[in-house]
């Protein structure tokens, strides 16, 4: 498969960034290669298909417009009504797989992989470096891991997930970022995060 | 503590070990960490500090806050510099430096004081009379010089060096304020389990206890208190952070100054920071303001408010005079004036009241402080400071002062006229204020939904009360939020501040006849005085808010926190009606000044909007493209060779794409997904011309409307299986088309099943034009047969770059917007860059050239073909010459309004050629067209939309929208008009296909 190339190439260089001499309050690193496919049904298929959708992934699926879940090497975001983003590999083909397993009466498929930049943000500082943007409440206890909020963050409209805490207790956050305009988040993210430090992570693969 | 001969040798809240020092209009001065400029200016003896706004007058510091109207100062040098700054709320640091304000050659000596001599001509209205009558002439003429002799300090206009950044918070309990009151309610709910912010806008925490002496209970309370917050984890503290507005939905605005108490910000750290707060319920606890008393030079250096003295006394150890005079009529004034006689100074206390109470008599009798009930000071005297002071009885019944009966020498007059709670927040969400007869002060009328006030705010001036409310609010607030807050009371410090005897209302101080009483000023920054509030009311103002208008008071920086209250008083008294019947002005945003700076945050510089790049961008950056702006994309505009310009770069690629093979990024097309059953049908409604007979593989070029018959875009739309299509739209229009569709599929057309997605991030677009195209790309790539026959106009086919290329999946769209053999090449955009590279690589062998958008253009302009400068909204499918593309065989949007009367009127401008008759000259975008030999007036017959200069041709061609177009004035000659460069052009109107009408090559 060729090489997907990264959005940041010109700007993202690993290293810390803004503060130095302490714990740097948020790591980011860009994740590379994940794929994302938009499974969209109508409202008299949707219940046949979350079945089928569910079985076929091996995962249950989010019952909210605002939530998602995880599955071995997936993650499923219902992010309208009717209408699922589904993270995986890009070598898994998913897109492939589920436009052959649903004719369009009952669902169709659009393939997103390569229109997002995904940067995975965590540490310390993460909720309150996300706030100097994001007019969304990130409070543990309103914001609960897998809950998403699609919103804006210096004019671009952004959708924000949070995972599960990390191994150390850390919060942990992925932002998706319409890919044409990563270099511009990218740039306001470095100036809110210089603040409290942050330490910029090579690309991880999905 | 040398050189500071007013600081005392013990007690305040400063740091005596830590010697800062500063300037101040020049001159060197030491101060100490705690000081603010004001109360370290006061410990040197400085008292003039400023110039008054209309008169010239000496001023000095009036108030300890933000109240202050007189001592503003321009803070900082160079790119720094910040004028009108009021020196009392500014922390002092090593190296400040300050100057006065509104001063000319000096603040000693003031040349324009003499504007205080010709008083009579400056009243009220003064501006509104003399300049701006009849005509706006002469205000045109005078305001410029109006502005600078009238002014306050004026800022730099250098770029400032610092950042601001904003903030987005959500709490349950906002608490404004963090005296006694909010520090309670923040504690409240917060041991409630309330998310709690807490903003106060001076630099600790405490409000009035931090105006007693240091060292008592209610420093002991205090202490407790903020180390109990502390220990609160959901509680956040801010301080150096003024709530300045409340808006729609109790959303808080907040302003946080983290670098204004240092010389320059930390690294990495905002100069301040601005705060929008979610809350869901908000207290106000921010104290109340002391209001000044009216009487005659009220405005002399050394006259000022007793919390002002006090503020000076117990925070700064600063003695402000040692002989003083303290005027009052409540009790408020006693405790800082036996304060200052116990420091040393001897005092006087003028009491408008007839009679003191008992307690407070035999305090001042034990403080050795005189007492003169039932008297008032009429008018202060003295040159550039305060040097005495006519005091007289006084009648509380008729109001009265018959005669000055003593003058009293003294170096400093402190009043106090009462307190008026802080209001404004309440207000902000049209809380309405209501007179309090108690207190002579408007406190809070009902509260808003989701607001509570406590304390001083709501006119409840003493600690217990302060703490009681505010416990109760909080707790209220924590419990209106799902949380168990128990409401527990908490102890209070004291109960200072319980007045003994009632506040006698006194608004203007009567001067009595024959005695010299000086001006007496209402509202001190913008210099109106009793008498032209007198003048207005005989002038026929009789609402406040026209009163506030015509005589300036109540605006500028302080926004008349002193002023108001007396001059409704005032103003009362003058109609003979009460306070209340007069009513107060409304109180808007910002309760204090904001810097524009923290307004902007971020978004100034790179930051003013958001930049969008193709997956090609730092391909075409690396390699010498200019770029251009088109929405939030930057495009390659051209590539210029060495020592090209604009004109030699487009010339060259539109003439070398003509000749060979050219390459354009076009990723920035809109393109959108479109799948679904009722694909087809969706397509065969939203597009004017029919798209059931699309078969798969085939592309198809199509209008749309807006559903008022205007057209909105146009674009090519592929059908690439059954049931889904890839729409392409023009890039200006990519936003509004799709935010169109998904409008027509949820509200016009609900049971069509039919998705759309944006997919224009998804991927990447090369268009690859010119005769050599096919030659090209079949060196290129690897499985797809480009042969006329197997691949024709229109045709679309998927496949890969041979092997050397990765085998990258592309996808061939045989589109022509050149009119060129052209094909629109597709790939997935982490790909984009990689695509692009390859193309270069093989384009080596077919003298491949790069162009950009001006060479685009050019190319569609030879054609004739519109684009966004002729789809500006105002065009009608006919307009374009594109009525062929309108079916009669169906409904489509905007198929029944296109043919109201005035979109299908013959005379409309419609699409036209134009080429100059003198073929030397130049066209410019937006001449307006004419009937030769008429004068160019108003519109004309139309203009120019879209001009370039045409290799194939040899000269400028122009696309124009011209009343009855081709029909009326084919062949004929009409002036192109450029008004700007007052140049007139005649130009031959011929068909807008210049170059090869037929489409030979394109079908090539």
């Amino acid at each position: 498969m060729p090489e997907i190339r990264s959005a940041l190439a010109a700007v993202a260089r690993a290293g810390r960034i803004g503060a130095t001499g302490q714990t740097p309050g948020i790591a980011i690193q860009e994740v590379l290669g994940r794929d994302l496919v938009q499974l969209s049904a109508w409202p008299d298929s949707y219940a046949a298909v979350r079945e089928r959708l569910g079985a076929a992934l091996g995962c249950a699926l989010p019952e909210d417009t605002r939530d998602g879940t995880e599955g071995p090497d997936k993650r499923v975001l219902l992010i309208a009504p009717e209408r699922f983003w589904i993270a995986a590999p890009m070598a898994e083909g998913l897109g492939a797989k589920l436009t052959g397993a649903f004719a369009s009466e009952q669902a169709v498929v659009t393939e997103l992989g390569h229109s997002r930049t995904v940067l995975r943000l965590a540490g310390p500082a993460v909720r309150e470096v996300l706030a100097k943007g994001l007019p969304v409440d990130l409070d543990a206890a309103v914001f609960p891991a897998g809950r998403f909020a699609q919103s804006a963050i210096a004019h671009i409209s952004v959708l924000v997930q949070r995972l599960a805490d990390g191994a150390d207790g850390e919060a942990r956050f992925e932002v998706f970022v319409p890919r044409g305009f990563a270099v511009t988040f990218w740039e306001w993210l470095v100036e809110a995060a210089a603040e409290r430090g942050a330490e910029v992570l090579p690309p991880a693969a999905a | 503590m040398s050189g500071q001969p007013n600081r005392l040798p013990s007690g305040g809240r400063i740091d005596r070990a830590r010697a800062l020092s500063f300037r101040f209009d020049g001159k060197s001065y030491q101060g100490q960490a705690g000081d603010s400029l004001a109360s370290a200016l006061a410990a040197n003896g400085v008292r003039l500090l400023g110039r008054s706004f209309k008169y010239h007058r000496p001023r000095g510091q009036i108030a300890a806050g933000v109240d202050e109207p007189n001592a503003l100062v321009t803070l900082r040098e160079g790119a720094r510099r910040e004028p009108n700054t009021p020196a009392t709320v500014v922390e002092l640091y090593d190296g400040l430096v300050a100057e006065s304000q509104n001063r000319w050659p000096s603040l000693d000596l003031d040349l324009a004081s003499v504007n205080g001599l010709l008083s009579p001509i400056f009243t009220a209205g003064f501006y509104y009379k003399t300049f701006m009558g009849p005509g706006r002439r002469a205000w045109m003429l005078y305001e410029h010089f109006i502005r600078r002799a009238a002014g306050l300090g004026s800022a730099t206009r250098e770029p400032d060096p610092d950042h601001y950044e904003k903030m987005q918070a959500f709490c349950d309990v906002l608490v404004i304020g963090g005296g006694p009151a909010g520090l309670a309610a923040a504690l409240a709910a917060g041991r409630g389990g309330a998310r709690v912010i807490l903003a106060e806008q001076e630099p600790a925490l405490g409000g009035a206890l931090l105006d007693r002496p240091a060292g008592g209970p209610g420093d002991t309370w205090l202490a407790e208190t903020t180390a109990a917050l502390a220990d609160l984890e959901r509680v956040r503290v801010l301080t150096r952070t003024t709530a300045f507005g409340i808006y729609d939905g109790n959303v808080v605005g907040l302003v946080e100054r983290l670098g204004d108490h240092l010389p320059e910000p930390a690294p990495h750290v905002a100069r301040q920071r601005y705060w929008t707060v979610r809350p869901q319920r908000v207290v106000h606890a921010s104290g109340a303001l002391e209001r000044p008393l009216v009487f005659g030079n009220n405005d002399l250096p050394g006259v000022m408010l007793a919390s002002a003295a006090r503020s000076l006394l117990n925070r700064a150890a600063v003695l402000p005079g040692r002989k003083a005079v303290v005027f009052t009529n409540n009790d408020s004034a006693y405790a800082g004036a036996l304060e200052l006689a116990a420091a040393g100074a001897a005092v006087t206390l003028v009491d408008a009241r007839p009679e003191v109470a008992e307690p407070l008599r035999a305090a001042a009798e034990a403080q050795g402080v005189a007492l003169l009930p039932g008297h008032v000071v009429t008018s202060a005297h003295g040159g550039k400071a305060v040097t005495s002071v006519d005091v007289g009885p006084y009648d509380a019944a008729s109001g009265d002062c018959p005669s000055v009966s003593r003058q009293l020498p003294c170096d400093l007059l402190c009043h106090s006229g009462g307190w008026s709670p802080t209001v404004h927040l309440h207000s902000h969400r049209g809380g309405r204020p209501t007179y309090d007869a108690g207190i002579a002060a408007f406190v809070p009328g009902a509260a808003v939904a989701g607001q509570a006030s406590a304390g001083a705010c709501r006119g409840s001036f003493t600690t217990a009360e302060a703490v009681e409310q505010g416990a109760a609010a909080g707790a209220a607030a924590a419990q209106a939020c799902g949380h168990d807050a128990s409401g527990a009371a908490l102890a209070a410090p004291d109960d200072e501040g319980a007045w003994q005897s009632p506040l006698l209302p006194l608004w203007e101080v009567p001067a009595p006849a024959q005695s010299k009483c000086g001006k007496k000023f209402v509202d001190q920054q913008n210099d109106v005085t009793t008498k032209d509030i007198a003048l207005a009311h005989r002038e026929g103002y009789v609402s406040v808010e026209h009163l506030k208008r015509y005589t300036t008071l109540g605006m500028a920086t302080d926004q008349g926190k002193s002023a108001n209250v007396n001059a409704l008083a005032i103003m009362a008294a003058l109609r003979g009606e009460t306070i209340p019947e007069v009513g107060t002005t409304t109180f808007r945003p910002p309760y204090s000044s904001v810097a524009i700076g923290a307004l902007a945050g971020q978004e100034v510089g790179r930051h003013l909007k958001p930049i969008r790049r193709s997956a090609v961008h730092d391909w075409h950056a690396a390699n010498g493209a200019v770029f251009t702006d088109a929405g939030y994309w930057k495009r390659p505009w051209y590539y210029p060779k060495p020592g090209e310009g604009l004109d030699a770069a487009y010339r060259r690629e539109t003439a070398e794409v003509r000749k060979s093979v050219g390459m354009v990024d076009v990723s920035t097309l809109g393109k959108i997904d479109v799948q679904g059953p009722d694909a087809a049908e969706f397509l065969n409604r939203v597009y004017t011309n029919g798209w059931k007979t699309l078969p798969v593989g085939k592309a198809r070029y199509g209008l749309m409307l807006r559903d008022d018959g205007f057209v909105m875009d146009d674009g090519t739309t592929s059908r690439l299986a059954e049931d889904h299509y890839f729409m392409t739209t023009t890039t200006a229009q990519a936003g509004p088309v799709m935010a169109y569709l998904e409008f027509l599929l949820q509200t016009a057309w609900p049971e069509l099943k039919v998705q759309v997605t944006s997919v224009t991030e998804q991927w990447t677009g090369i268009a690859v034009s010119g005769p050599r195209t096919r030659d090209m790309l079949a060196a290129a790539v690897e499985d797809i047969d480009l042969s006329n026959e197997a691949f024709p106009f229109m045709g679309v086919r998927s496949g890969h770059l041979v092997a050397r290329f990765d085998s990258l999946p592309v996808r061939l769209h045989r589109i022509s917007f050149s009119g060129e053999l052209a094909y629109e090449v597709y790939t997935q955009s982490g790909y984009g860059e990689a695509l692009w590279e390859a193309l270069v690589e093989v384009g080596k062998h077919f003298d491949l050239v790069l162009y950009g958008t001006e060479a685009l253009g050019a190319l569609r302009i030879e054609k004739g073909h519109v684009a966004g400068a002729e789809l500006d909204g105002r065009t009608t499918i006919g307009d374009l010459g594109l009525e062929k593309m309108a079916s009669s065989k169906k409904p489509y949007a905007g198929s029944v309004l296109r043919h109201r009367e005035a979109l299908v009127d013959p005379d409309r401008p419609r699409l036209v050629g134009l080429i100059p008759e003198d073929r030397d000259e130049r066209l410019r975008n937006g001449m307006i067209l004419c009937a030769q030999g008429e004068p160019a007036t108003g519109h004309g017959l139309g203009h120019i939309t879209s001009v370039t200069y045409s290799p194939a041709l040899g000269h400028y061609v122009g696309l124009g929208l011209l009343r009855g177009g081709l029909e009326a004035h084919e062949g004929g000659l009409v002036d192109a008009v450029n008004a700007l460069e007052d140049k007139t052009v005649p130009v031959r109107v011929v068909s807008n296909h210049f170059f090869d009408p037929k489409g030979e090559r394109m079908y090539a």
